[in-house]
């Protein structure tokens, strides 16, 4: 059978559970409830404001905006692009670094590196020595001039093998996302968040074999969209394999194999990590403030049906610092419904709020809960984002003086 | 939206929506849940569409970031995904003539991105715009899902070396 009619006929087996009549009773029961709700919210206090995971929307502008971090304007221009790196007062870090790249032709420009005691965010650009933009020596679609190399990037960066040692920290995790520079350069930037305080340790970050030949073959393969039955798995000399069609290689695409070669290169980057007092400066909601009013969503267990409100929490314990921070919340639950934070948008987005009364945005994201009889204690990490996903902003917390929650500031101390 | 229109768009893109939700979650529950969502949104805000495929890319577009929210929440870490680990499927997935038992082992976005593409033959280009994702991206979730499933299908059998 053609494979695409096989896709077709699997896919047309998922029917859903309930016919079309109550499928519209169902959207139009909630019409009415939510109507029902909205009248019985007004009667109550504290209800002024929408759901505070709303925290998760944010449309706030303001020093923070969404984007890569500006490594350049939180160091105020001390970076050297050599052989070290000094940081400003604010974020010192990062002494003693070193970088090694083994192919001639390109270089790692360490762009900067900040963080607290548990987070290392590093950023650095892998540049050619004479200048030229590395995406010369990747992909260009011709037919409508678009760079398409930032996706090989992040392909290439995936799929060799790379390490960090963070000596004498057992447990650590890291994000790495990988963009293509204006200049056409491959920037790095990395998140390492470790559960063990690594202050003061060695850490080192190093990959080996940019090797984007693979994904140029794939991109041909795309490009004369072969069916799934026409791929054969090869191995490559360096062991990995890849997908090889008998389709004919697309025009579009005119490669120099030898010039995308030549981008192999191994690298490694070592910094011994000295937080300086402002990164390791912390502050807590301040222990006045015994709840907060947080949006939460109860979902009944049998019927599955989800009710959003606003409740008072206690907040048992919280922790904010120069790049990040939690806050761990009790709430009640019965036993027939899961209660958690409403991870939803809404219209009153978190944020921190600094002296001279800038918003910085923050996101909150549900970590873990446990169950002790009917009171859920949730961990929750706080980052200084628009959401799980946009970058993440380094700010001074010695300059915060609260926390905007659902609508309300709380005092951090 | 007046009732009526409401209920035109829901017979046509009603099984559609249901499909992605289902491919992202592997939950008919949930599936169900996120599929009413998207049109109660679409019947509360009163958006207006050009086009009857424009309000579909809406809803496809809506279920899909709802489900991104579900996997996120803690009922989903602490229940869904052990359903996810203990197998559950649809009988319908279990048909002979059907690749969905292997699609559903892929990972979400995967699924996802072969919904898209292979039923409801959307382009990469407008995957692209449906998922917020680039071009490239979902070129290369779309390859990295066939070449899964072949690993998949030559794993089980269906497929010769």
């Amino acid at each position: 059978m053609n494979y695409k009619k096989l896709f077709k006929t699997s896919f047309s087996r998922i029917i859903p559970p309930t016919d079309i009549d109550s499928f519209e009773r169902s959207v139009l029961e909630r019409t009415e409830k939510m109507e029902k709700r909205k009248v019985n919210r007004f009667k109550k206090p504290l209800v002024a404001v929408a759901a505070a995971a709303a925290a998760l929307a944010l449309g706030v502008t303001g020093a923070a905006a969404a984007g890569l971090i500006d490594f350049g304007e939180i160091f105020g221009g001390h970076i050297k692009t050599d052989e070290g790196y000094s940081a400003n007062e604010l974020l010192t870090c990062g002494q003693d670094i070193s970088w090694r790249v083994s192919d001639e032709d390109y270089a790692i420009e360490v762009k900067g590196i900040a963080g607290s005691e548990r987070d290392v965010l590093v950023s650095f650009e892998i540049v050619r020595k004479d200048g030229k933009p590395v995406s010369d020596f990747m992909q260009k679609l011709p037919e409508d001039g678009i760079l398409e190399s930032m996706d090989c990037c992040g392909n290439l960066y995936d799929g060799k093998e790379r390490t960090y040692s963070i000596k004498d920290v057992k447990s650590y995790t890291w994000s790495p996302e990988i963009r293509l520079t204006d200049e056409g350069n491959i920037s790095v930037y990395d998140h390492i968040t470790a559960e063990e305080p690594i202050s003061g340790y060695l850490v080192q970050h190093s990959g080996t074999s940019f090797y984007p030949k693979k994904d140029m073959d794939d991109f041909r393969r795309m490009e004369v969209e072969a069916d799934i039955d026409r791929f054969e798995e090869r191995v490559a000399d360096d062991g990995t394999t890849y997908l090889v069609s008998d389709a004919p290689p697309s025009k579009s695409l005119s490669l120099d194999y030898d010039s995308i070669l030549s981008l192999r290169l191994d690298w490694s980057i070592e910094f011994v990590y000295n937080p300086s007092e402002a990164s390791l400066a912390s502050k807590s909601i301040s222990d006045e403030v015994k709840t907060v009013s947080i949006g939460l969503v109860s979902i009944d267990k049998e019927t599955e049906d989800k009710e959003y409100f606003t409740q008072d929490c206690t907040v048992t314990e919280s922790h904010f610092s120069c790049t990040g921070g939690n806050i761990m919340l009790a709430f009640d639950c019965s036993d027939e419904a899961y209660v958690h934070l409403n991870t939803q948008s809404g219209a009153n987005p978190t944020a921190l709020i600094t002296a001279d009364g800038r918003e910085i945005p923050a996101y909150i994201q549900p970590i873990y809960g446990e169950h002790d009889g009917t009171t859920v204690y949730q961990m929750n990490e706080i980052r200084y984002s628009e959401s799980i996903i946009e970058d993440l902003t380094v700010v001074d917390i010695r300059e915060v003086t609260g926390i905007k929650i659902n609508g309300v500031i709380y005092p951090l101390e | 939206m007046t009732e009526q229109e409401f209920s035109r768009l829901a017979g046509l893109y009603r099984t559609s929506v249901y499909r992605a939700a289902y491919c992202y979650t592997k939950n008919s529950a949930d599936a169900e849940d996120i599929t009413q969502e998207a049109f109660f949104k679409l019947f509360t805000t009163g958006t207006e569409f050009e086009t009857d495929e424009k309000a579909k890319a809406w809803l496809i577009r809506t279920a899909i970031n709802r489900c991104k929210d579900l996997r996120k929440s803690l009922r989903y870490r602490l229940t869904v995904q052990e359903e996810e680990a203990a197998g559950a499927v649809c009988s319908d997935e279990k048909a002979e003539d059907s690749l969905l038992p292997l699609i559903m082992k892929l990972k979400p976005k995967s699924r996802c991105v072969l919904y898209m593409y292979y039923y409801e033959e959307y382009s990469v280009k407008e995957i692209a715009g449906l998922l917020g994702e680039k071009k490239t991206t979902v070129t290369t979730r779309l390859l990295r899902a066939r070449k899964q499933l072949k690993e998949l299908l030559i794993k089980e059998g269906y497929y010769e070396l």
